[in-house]
């Protein structure tokens, strides 16, 4: 079929991995603040996890 | 070599690998579709202010995805020609909304979805079929 993806395309093979992004060596303020933002973020909600159970976004 | 294209989470994937995905917050995208599901199910007020934060750092960096009207209609006629195959129950589609949101904007932006919930983006990829999924555990 035209356009459909190859078989490694489609079970994922292909993909890179998270071993594969790297931050860059130097960041900017603005992206120092993002990460300092997320980890902040990411701590809260696992808090709440914590205090009040695992959350389920399946019936979204 | 791995073709480099670019991660876009799916809420699923949040908590669960936070140092990994922090490495990641410069190279991947993330979707208003997250933001959307992670405060409907937060309870304290106080988590509000971080996750609008990170949403408006993620912003100043370019890298939040926000859906367009015709991501939309896509999204739309997708879920449409699912509902029409009837191999699904309409609450199963109704669950599916978001998910085919986030898939219809991986598609897009030339990015792969990383979840958990394979299954669910297996279910729609059969009326995108140039959707890339990855399962959370093969990708951290």
């Amino acid at each position: 079929m035209k356009n459909a993806p190859k078989k490694s395309e489609k079970n994922g093979s292909d993909l890179p991995r998270a071993k594969d992004f790297k931050l860059p060596k130097r960041l900017t303020k603005d992206q120092k603040e993002l990460i300092e933002a997320f980890r902040e973020a990411m701590k809260a909600l696992k808090e709440e996890e914590a205090r009040y159970g695992k959350k389920d976004y399946s019936y979204f | 070599m791995a073709k480099k294209t670019i991660p876009i989470f799916d809420t699923s994937v949040f908590p669960d690998y936070v140092s990994q995905i922090e490495n990641l917050l410069l190279t991947s995208l993330f979707t208003s579709i997250v933001f959307y599901e992670l405060i409907a199910t937060s309870i304290d007020e106080t988590i509000l202010q971080k996750y609008e934060r990170w949403r408006i750092l993620l912003n100043k960096n370019s890298r939040l995805l926000n859906p367009s009207a015709r991501d939309w209609w896509e999204t739309s006629k997708a879920v449409r020609r699912l509902y029409l195959l009837k191999d699904w129950q309409p609450t199963k589609l109704r669950a599916l909304r978001n998910d085919a949101l986030i898939a219809r904007l991986a598609v897009v932006h030339d990015g792969f979805v990383v979840t958990h919930d394979v299954d669910d983006f297996q279910i729609i990829q059969r009326v995108m079929p140039t959707l890339r999924v990855l399962s959370a555990n093969e990708f951290f």
